[in-house]
């Protein structure tokens, strides 16, 4: 290693080679550039030539400046220099303590980044060097020693967050057992949180000089994610709140944080954010999750903040089951306290999705447990279905009551005997009884008993063998409580008191609720449960959580557990927090439980430097720029070596032309492509001839290109024009021409004529695409276009402009073509007429059928009557063709024919009831 | 086998032939264009005679006939005067250009090679010729004459051949020995356009072959500027287009003036050989237009005849 001020050669025997540097400028003075060769017809000319002119050519100077400052940029690169902020040539021993908990997760990436430059820094200082956990791991290390760190940096590559709290004090007792003496750097890379035996690991770093205490960024404080808490708001829906903290010392930048709800296949559910403030330390955050979505839910985090801490697994418990009450309260009498659903309906409410009504109305639909609960007996007719439905996997819970007596169905867990049994009454001497602890075979077992549970009225078991296995509860004399018997995959659960206070005080009590979620809970999975109702003991892990929050498969030190020991929420090594049980009836484990006192580190190691993560100094390595630098002028060389070479100067031009229009074609396109100068240009002006026909409605017709036909369409929609103005409110400008060969017609251009005619020639090609395509788009917008072929009799089929017209409307979007009818609105619209006469009168009108956008309105009238043609007058007034057969008198209806259409045009299907109109005649004469 | 073979030559001559079609329209007219621009007198025998131009009037004598009294010079005097043409002699030039691989040359893309140039002055020069009514000989690459001919139809043939040539030059390997055997008729002028820098023997034997024929003769050299001026530089190795060999220079631009040197001496000793044929010499460059050299070559063998 060599230092040359604060600039570092990891490689220095690579500069050695610059030695050599010297020893190639004069090879490459010396050697002759590379031979041209050139065509020549002259070459005899240039035949042996005095040796006195043999003179060799030598390499221009500056390019074997350039080929020698190559090499040496090259040999400088793989020396692999290194710019170090701040260089200290200590040579005392480091010890590096690095925070490993769920605190330490969120920033991981910067920790070990740290702590590799510090080992790296270590190594080139050729110092020895500790890394110290303070997380406890799953399997002891093996104690700390004092080794090279390059050997450090290994151990420091194997380390990740683990899942639970600091045993800073076991920390301390590795770093004593390094024996320094006091001798030594101590860098403390710190999660900000605080733990058990911080004071003693204080101590001890205390006697180490210098100290560095490296802290997360501010902003970046752990964060701790609260178990979901299910309420519902005013309306009834459910809602999910999380309690969110951070464990940060007093000031703190604001923030916002998203947590989100994540199903099975990593969808977000829901996503809600919570603010923080400055000084701010915790937040609660409200999900909206209505019963059907939040039961998809598997995990709780927090955006981009990977951490065991701000993960929640939700497990099976956690999703809802529906629940129904059948009521079978049949005299009508609503008095809710004593109504018998009630207090099953109260207790289940918030955590489970409760269906009431009749035994049909509940079984069409999948149901996890039914509650009867009105004791009585099932009627016949239902047995047989609600043993199947409890065979399936249903889990049927019975109360007792006044009907319940004796055996009065097999949907019983045990045989009653009959009549009751009172306690406490006025005529009895006995008092009411109380609960026993439940039975270890119970799934009950580790409630919590609360002493004012008192049973006035129960109903009896009778004494089986099988009966002490059956019961989940009992009273302290032994009678038992709750039975239960499981049927196929379900059960059938017997309550020996009423759902309603009557009979006992239970209903009214925290542990009616429990009992009632319990049952809820099994009733999805109840593989945990044994043959005999036994709650099987241990619990094996299904997937734990690492330190970021992710969920891995258990490794070789996880163990089962069993169900009490996961109530206490005792997170460590030897129970990591993740999912228990099997995969249908999981039992999570969450860390955040145990991090209700979690708190900042108060007090820090005295005389201590602080920096935060972001601003530990750190190294910058020059190599790739000293590489790339070298390369850039590797490929200018060989750029010229091409020229010297004889790469003829023109291919260079043109290969430089060539870049040269790419990169301005590229920049033309990235100009083109930017959409907002392309959004924000102004709208291209409008043409005369559009503004014309916008300011003043008049026709348009279809210029062909044959003077002609051109001629008789202006002249016989002029004419159409007047006789309009002279009959009809429809006073419009005289017609104007449009042409399709336009560039850029759109259906704007298109669009201010209400109808235009187009006489199809037999010279006319078919439109463009793109003019075909706004010829559609003016017809779906309410345009009509009248086609006209005037050639023979049929206007389809045939060959001349029967055949271009047809050629013409397949490139058009159209709806199917129908004969027009003689009651068609045409026929109404202005005019009663028979049909549309032109300058012929035997052609087969055809309309489209028209769409829902256009309101029945047909948008074409295709027909080969030759209508311009009847309708042209020249400048004397004079008809310009006759019309066969009928003379002036079918030129009239062919002018009426053309006010029609335009009415039509105009007005669409508004005369539409004048087709009804004999209808109506003759319903008013009536 | 023979009926195939004799197929296959045949398409492979019509091939050729089409691509000689092809280059046909160009080059005549380029030389035609060229030939245009020259306005020249007539070169006549400078004595009255057939021919079609004017040469003198004269007073009317008792041999002429009355068909070639000059009405319209009579009527302005009081003699009758005869209208008298001047003699024009058909004379016969034979042409020749050089179409070997060295003449196949340029040294910029913006320059004509050598072969284009000479093509283009040679069928311009017959162009030239034809229309002074005279009889040309187009002498082909090895040296055989065609059959003296006058008319465009002459000129056209010449393209043709020429065309023809050019294609094998580019698809034939090695050319044809040049050897002028054939005769030509007598006091026949002769041409030769070529860039001269084989060596001196060849040339002075070529000349002494064709000179034995007694005519006149004018050699143009036609150089490209690079064979002028030697615009090189730095180690290069030039390579003759005609398999002579190749040469290494190290330094280019200290040889330079070695080479314009024996370049000199070797234009020299062309120049000596023609004016010991007597014949003449002329230099064109082929970064100069042709018309120049057209109207120079033309003016020496209008001269010559004078």
């Amino acid at each position: 290693m060599l230092s040359l001020g604060s600039l570092t050669f990891l490689t220095p025997a690579v500069l050695l080679a610059l030695a050599v540097l010297p020893v190639v400028w004069l090879l490459l003075r010396l050697t002759p550039p590379a031979l041209r060769r050139l065509d020549f017809p002259a070459a005899r000319l240039l035949f042996d030539l005095p040796p006195t002119e043999r003179t060799s050519a030598r390499t221009p100077p500056w390019l074997v400046a350039l080929r020698i400052g190559l090499l040496a940029l090259a040999l400088i690169g793989l020396a692999d220099p290194v710019l170090t902020a701040n260089h200290d040539d200590s040579t005392a021993p480091l010890v590096v303590v690095l925070d490993n908990s769920w605190a330490a997760a969120a920033q991981w990436d910067s920790r070990m980044q740290s702590t590799r430059d510090l080992l790296e820094r270590a190594e080139r200082h050729g110092r020895l060097a500790a890394l110290i956990t303070t997380t406890p791991a799953a399997i002891a290390a093996p104690p700390p020693r004092l080794l090279p760190a390059r050997e450090v940096l290994a151990q420091a590559a194997a380390i990740r967050p683990l899942p639970w709290t600091t045993d800073r004090g076991a920390a301390a007792e590795r770093l004593q057992a390094l024996n320094l003496g006091g001798r030594g750097e101590a860098i403390w890379i710190t999660d900000g949180v605080a733990g058990a035996g911080d004071d003693r690991l204080i101590a001890l770093l205390e006697q180490l000089t210098p100290r560095t205490v490296i802290a997360p960024n501010k902003g970046d404080a752990a964060l701790v994610l609260d178990p979901p808490q299910r309420s519902a708001d005013p309306d009834g829906n459910g809602r999910i709140s999380l309690g969110l903290r951070r464990i940060a010392p007093g000031d703190v930048a604001p923030n916002a944080f998203a947590v989100r709800a994540i199903d099975k296949e990593g969808h977000v559910l829901a996503r809600t954010t919570v603010a923080m403030d400055r000084d701010v330390h915790g937040g609660t955050a409200m999900m909206d999750a209505p019963p059907e979505l939040s039961n998809r839910i598997v995990r709780f985090d927090v955006e981009d903040h990977a951490s065991a801490g701000a993960t929640v697994l939700a497990d099976t418990r956690w999703q809802r089951r529906p629940v129904g009450i059948a009521s079978t309260n049949a005299n009508g009498i609503s008095a809710p306290l004593l109504e018998d659903a009630f207090y099953i309906r109260q207790a289940l409410a918030p955590y489970a999705n409760v269906r009431e009504g009749d035994l049909d109305t509940l079984l069409s639909r999948p149901l996890a447990v039914l509650f009867m609960a009105s004791g009585g007996r099932v009627l016949d007719t239902e047995t047989e279905r609600l043993t199947r439905w409890v065979q399936d996997g249903g889990i049927l819970v019975r109360f007792a009551g006044p009907n319940l007596n004796g055996n009065v169905d097999p949907l019983l867990p045990v045989h009653l005997r009959t009549g009751g049994r009172s306690f406490g009454g006025a005529l009895s001497w006995n008092e009411p009884a109380h609960l026993a602890p439940f039975p270890d075979t119970s799934p009950f077992k580790n409630m919590a008993l609360p002493p004012d549970v008192t049973i006035a009225t129960q109903v009896l078991a009778e004494p089986t063998p099988d009966l002490p296995t059956k019961t989940w509860a009992k009273l302290t004399d032994g009678t038992p409580l709750i039975t239960a018997e499981r049927r196929g995959q379900g059960w059938v659960i017997l309550f020996h008191v009423t759902a309603t206070p009557e009979w006992s005080n239970l209903p009214l009590t925290g542990l009616f609720v429990d009992l009632l979620r319990r049952m809820v809970d099994i009733s999805a999975g109840v593989t945990a449960m044994n043959e005999t109702g036994a709650t099987a003991d241990l619990l094996p892990p299904l997937q734990l959580l690492d330190g970021f929050g992710h969920l891995t498969a258990p490794g070789g030190s996880a163990r089962p557990v069993s169900m009490s020991d996961l109530t206490g929420n005792i997170v460590g090594p030897d129970m990591p927090a993740g999912l228990y049980g099997p995969a249908n009836d999981t039992v999570a484990l969450n860390l955040s439980p145990s991090l209700e006192k979690a708190a900042p580190i108060a007090a820090w190691p005295s005389g201590a430097r602080h920096i935060t993560l972001d601003n530990v100094a750190r190294e910058r390595a020059f190599k790739p720029y000293f590489l790339a630098a070298a390369l850039l002028l590797l490929l200018i060389d060989l750029a010229i070596s091409f020229l010297m070479r004889g790469l003829s100067p023109t291919t260079m031009r043109r290969a430089a032309t060539g870049v040269s229009s790419a990169a301005v074609l590229l920049a033309i396109g990235l100009w083109s492509s930017d959409g907002r100068a392309a959004e924000t240009k102004p709208a291209a002006p409008i043409d005369s001839a559009t503004s014309a026909a916008i300011l003043d409605t008049r026709l348009g017709y279809i210029v062909t290109g044959d003077n002609t036909i051109d001629h008789v369409a202006a002249a016989g929609l002029s004419a159409l024009t007047h006789i309009l103005a002279a009959r009809t409110s429809a006073e419009m400008a005289q017609p104007a021409p449009i042409d399709l060969n336009t560039l850029n017609l759109s259906a704007d251009e298109l669009s201010p004529y209400p109808l235009i005619y187009w006489r199809v020639s037999a010279a006319q090609m078919p439109p463009t695409p793109k003019t075909a395509a706004a010829i559609s788009t003016y017809l779906h917008r309410g345009g009509l276009i009248v086609f006209d072929a005037p050639e023979q009799a049929g206007a389809m089929g045939g060959h001349g402009a029967g055949a271009r017209l047809e050629a013409i409307l397949h490139t058009i979007d159209l709806p199917p073509l129908v004969m027009m009818r003689s009651n068609h609105v045409l026929t109404r619209s202005f005019y009663l007429l028979k049909g549309l006469p032109g300058r012929f009168t035997d052609s087969t009108i055809y309309v489209d059928r028209g769409t829902s956008t256009t309101d029945g309105v047909s948008s074409v009238i295709v027909g080969g009557n030759d209508w311009a043609a009847a309708w042209a007058r020249d400048a004397n007034d004079l008809p310009l063709y006759a019309a066969v057969p009928g003379g002036e008198s079918q030129r009239e209806l062919a002018y009426r024919a053309g006010v029609n259409m335009v009415m039509y045009a105009l007005t669409g299907n508004y005369k539409s009831d004048q087709v009804h109109l004999p209808a109506i005649m003759q319903r008013l004469t009536q | 086998m023979v009926r195939a073979s004799i197929r296959d030559t045949s398409h492979r001559l019509r091939t050729i032939a089409d691509i000689a079609a092809a280059r046909l329209p160009p080059l005549l007219v380029a030389a035609r264009r060229i030939a245009a621009s020259v306005t020249l007198g007539s070169h006549g025998r400078r004595r009255a005679g057939p021919g079609e131009t004017f040469w003198q009037f004269r007073p009317y004598s008792r041999d002429d006939t009355p068909q070639s009294i000059d009405w319209r010079q009579t009527g302005k005097f009081d003699v009758t005067f005869v209208r008298e043409r001047e003699w024009v002699a058909a004379q016969t030039v034979a042409l020749w250009c050089d179409l070997s691989p060295s003449m196949n040359y340029h040294s910029s893309r913006n320059l004509p090679t050598k072969a284009e140039r000479a093509t283009i002055l040679a069928l311009a020069l017959a162009e030239l010729l034809v229309d002074g009514g005279e009889r040309i000989i187009h002498l082909s690459a090895d040296g055989r004459p065609s059959r003296a001919a006058s008319g465009r139809v002459a000129v056209a043939r010449m393209a043709d051949d020429l065309s023809t040539t050019i294609a094998h030059t580019g698809t034939a390997g090695t050319p044809a020995p040049l050897q002028f055997i054939t005769p030509l008729p007598r006091h026949s002028t002769i041409v030769l356009i070529s860039d001269f820098l084989s060596p001196l023997e060849e040339i002075a034997a070529h000349i002494g072959a064709l000179g034995k024929h007694g005519g006149a003769g004018h050699l143009l050299q036609v150089m490209d500027p690079a064979e002028e001026s030697l615009p090189f530089r730095g180690r290069v190795r030039f390579v003759g287009l005609e398999q002579e060999g190749a040469a290494v220079v190290e330094r280019t631009e200290d040889a330079r003036s070695t080479y314009i040197a024996r370049l000199a001496r070797h234009r020299d000793g062309v120049r000596q050989i023609a004016e010991q044929a007597g014949w003449t010499f002329a230099v064109h460059h082929t970064d100069r237009s042709p018309q120049t050299a057209l109207v120079a070559l033309h003016q020496a063998m209008t001269s010559y005849r004078r």
